[in-house]
């Protein structure tokens, strides 16, 4: 039951980090981020499986491979970003926080580009 | 049929592919960002699957019709087919027929303006063979004409010239005899201007409009 492991860790750490904060907030800081990464390369295993059966997917519908990997990188950009800003509003630091959000969303449209144009590309060929 | 099969197929994939990428998504605020992202991903599936479908590529696509088995007393495919195909030909002969005996009337008419000139009858030989790139034009004008003018004929229509040949058997249609005749002068030189307004009315060299007299037969 890797479930029950990964629950206890995370209410551990949890504990620990309640424990802490009011004397030492930083410590509390890099042990919810050390928790996190734990549980992280816990699962990372698993998430390779996942990837395989979307690239078997995307195969089929004969996808570009192209996109699924921009769409990965997207997903693992709001995942990366995601973690990070919450960490830092636990912190106190909200503002920050906000701040990797913005650049998450701009790395995202940035990686979105291509697939405009190939959508944009799309209609044009439709057209006689 | 196939490609649509394959269309419905794909679209299926994508949206099964699309159901399991947003549950991996986070929770937060960047997920409306990357559902953009994967909306446009399957806008593109989509559009290029509707485009392989709209350039006509389901119409090589389709095989054709296929009989498991003859029902009784219905023809076959081959001989459908066969009929088809004969019917075609058909239809299209009497086009060409109904076509060169309105163009044998028009030139009948074209020929007949001149006033000095009688046109007994017009051929009109056509290209008729279909694989021909000249199919359905004209290849040659034959030109009949009375050898007696027409005023002439005018002034006794009932009686045709008679030409007595001592000697020679008539035949058994009596005194009328049919055949080439040599016209006057100045008719045959009308038949002439007449044969070069047919070639050019029709952009025909003047090798492909002929024409000929021929004296009145009995009875005809």
């Amino acid at each position: 039951m890797e479930i029950m492991q990964l629950v206890g860790l995370g209410l551990v750490a949890a504990v620990l980090a309640v424990t802490i904060r009011h004397n030492k907030p930083e410590l509390a800081m890099l042990l919810s981020v050390a928790t996190g990464i734990m549980i992280f390369l816990a699962v990372l295993g698993k998430i390779g499986a996942v990837i395989d059966v979307l690239k078997e997917l995307s195969e089929r519908a004969s996808l570009n491979m192209v996109y699924l990997g921009t769409l990965l990188k997207i997903v693992g950009i709001a995942y990366i970003a995601d973690f990070g800003a919450q960490i830092c509003r636990d912190a106190g630091e909200g503002a920050i926080g906000a701040k990797i959000e913005f650049a998450a969303k701009i790395l995202v449209l940035v990686l979105a580009v291509p697939i405009v144009a190939a959508v944009l590309q799309s209609l044009l060929k439709l057209v006689p | 049929m196939e490609i649509v099969r394959n269309l419905v197929l794909n679209l299926i994939v994508i949206a099964v592919l699309a159901v399991f990428l947003e549950m991996l998504l986070p929770a937060g605020d960047m997920r409306r960002y990357v559902k953009m992202v994967m909306g446009l991903l399957i806008v593109i599936a989509v559009l290029q699957a509707a485009g392989n479908l709209i350039r006509g590529g389901w119409q090589l696509d389709m095989p054709v019709p296929a009989q498991t088995g003859p029902s009784p007393g219905a023809p076959g495919l081959p001989d459908i087919m066969a009929g088809g195909r004969r019917l075609a030909a058909d239809t299209q002969a009497q086009a060409l027929e109904q076509y060169r005996q309105g163009l044998a009337l028009q030139i009948a008419a074209l020929a007949g303006m001149n006033g000095r000139l009688t046109v007994r009858e017009v051929e009109v030989d056509l290209y008729g063979d279909k694989n021909d790139k000249k199919f359905g034009q004209i290849r040659q004008v034959q030109l009949l004409f009375d050898a007696a003018p027409a005023a002439a004929e005018q002034k006794n229509p009932l009686v045709g010239p008679v030409k007595v040949e001592v000697g020679k058997n008539a035949g058994a249609g009596g005194n009328a005899v049919s055949g080439r005749a040599q016209p006057p002068p100045e008719v045959e030189q009308a038949a002439r201007r007449a044969a070069a307004n047919v070639a050019n009315f029709y952009n025909l060299s003047p090798e492909q409009v002929k024409f000929e007299f021929r004296t009145a037969a009995a009875g005809g």
